[in-house]
């Protein structure tokens, strides 16, 4: 509904939307280019886009916050390859521990989807289930995946390629 | 390729879904995607399944900022961009390329804030700026032709990378005849060129600038395979003269 209120732009409604998710899409940014101003430069452009974007919105592209996340994922992983955050990785060492902090089952909104998924994440290989947290939450390609872990691309692009197969199987079973 | 391999769909939906897919293969993707509904579906089934793992992460607040920012911008009510240096400019006069009486507007507003220097004597003049949008209309790629010496500089927001043996292809779209002509190819990892005096004619009757991916070498007397990027061509020496006649010679 407030999408539907921002492709007729009223700006209340697109702040009212910014309020409601905007602590949820810069989380999911932040954890991705890892330093806070980067963040807020990507969370702004997000939010911009979501404002041009809003009129091409419909049904067909998912539920609302799914097409808000994958706004904020696309523009975060895009700023990784941008030259600026190249000059800026130079000379720094960041941690790139896989995330310790995700909680399957805190949301209370999605508590259901949410458990459910952990479950079939926890039925995953440990190699497609990390592959898969680092590229979708850390915004790994699948060559920096194969770097890091010491295998060849070929083998992650299969751990990936499985991993989400059984995934998929397994939330439909 | 063959599209319709429904394994190769699902592994293709499943890498988007992911974020793995980048540059040109993302944007091919999506064009794909926007002729074929039973693949997005797909993409968006594989994104609903996924999204969970999103909300997972915990919440942080940004900075209060963001949201002065944002209001400030959207207060119009109209179209907006935050791309910053060139872009920012670039995104500005795309937007307003839609509605071609603007342009002059645009363009003078950003030469008489300073964005564009006007051209010091003996310095490389930006005379043409080609604004290039993909298939999503989403700003991509700027084109820029410089004289002395002619030249053209591609600005792209993407990594422009494609095989050895091919080559993007900058066309333009004649203002009188609406034809295809072929301007300049662009090597491979190359992103400025010079070009001769008679590409540059060429360019002074282009409404509209294309870029196109070929087999290099191939025959370049049309277009072959998509249309990857499009957009309006500026003659931004006219809009000056047009804004200030005193500046003319």
């Amino acid at each position: 509904m407030l999408i539907a209120r921002c492709a007729l732009r009223d700006q209340a409604a697109f702040l009212a939307l910014y309020d409601a998710t905007s602590a949820k899409l810069f989380g999911v940014i932040l954890r991705i280019v890892k330093r806070e101003p980067w963040a807020e430069e990507v969370v702004q452009d997000v939010y911009l886009r979501i404002w041009d974007s809003a009129p091409r919105y419909n049904a067909t592209l998912g539920q609302p916050m799914t097409w808000l996340i994958n706004i904020a994922r696309n523009r975060a992983i895009d700023f990784l390859r941008s030259s600026e955050y190249a000059m800026a990785h130079q000379n720094e060492e960041l941690d790139d521990a896989l995330p310790a902090d995700v909680d399957l089952a805190l949301s209370a909104e999605t508590r259901a989807e949410m458990s459910r998924l952990a479950g079939c994440m926890d039925l995953l290989k440990c190699d497609q289930r990390d592959c898969i947290l680092l590229v979708y939450h850390l915004g790994y390609t699948p060559t920096e995946v194969a770097e890091r872990a010491g295998h060849a691309i070929g083998t992650v692009k299969t751990w990936l390629r499985r991993g989400v197969q059984r995934l998929r199987d397994c939330m439909r079973s | 390729m063959r599209y319709d391999n429904p394994t190769l769909r699902e592994h293709l939906a499943s890498t988007y879904a992911l974020g793995s897919l980048r540059g040109l293969a993302r944007l091919r993707f999506e064009r794909l995607m926007r002729d074929d509904a039973a693949l997005r579906a797909l993409v968006v089934d594989c994104q609903e399944m996924l999204t969970p793992l999103a909300l997972g992460a915990p919440d942080v607040a940004p900075p209060a900022v963001v949201r002065s920012r944002l209001a400030k911008a959207t207060s119009s009510g109209g179209a907006t961009s935050t791309e910053r240096g060139l872009w920012q400019r670039l995104s500005s006069w795309r937007a307003l390329a839609a509605f071609n009486g603007l342009v002059a507007a645009a363009l003078l507003a950003v030469v008489g804030l300073g964005l564009i220097q006007p051209a010091v004597v003996d310095s490389p003049e930006l005379v043409y700026v080609g604004v290039l949008s993909d298939r999503a209309n989403r700003p991509a790629l700027a084109v820029l032709a410089y004289n002395k010496p002619f030249r053209l500089s591609v600005e792209s927001k993407l990594p422009l990378s494609t095989s050895a043996d091919r080559e993007f292809r900058v066309w333009i779209r004649d203002s009188e005849t609406d034809a295809i002509v072929f301007l300049a190819s662009i090597p491979p990892g190359q992103k400025t060129l010079v070009i001769e005096e008679a590409a540059w004619r060429r360019l002074k009757a282009a409404k509209a600038l294309l870029v196109t991916e070929a087999m290099s070498g191939s025959p370049t007397d049309a277009p072959t395979g998509d249309i990857l990027f499009e957009g309006v061509c500026v003659n931004l020496k006219k809009w000056s003269e047009a804004a200030d006649p005193s500046a003319k010679p």
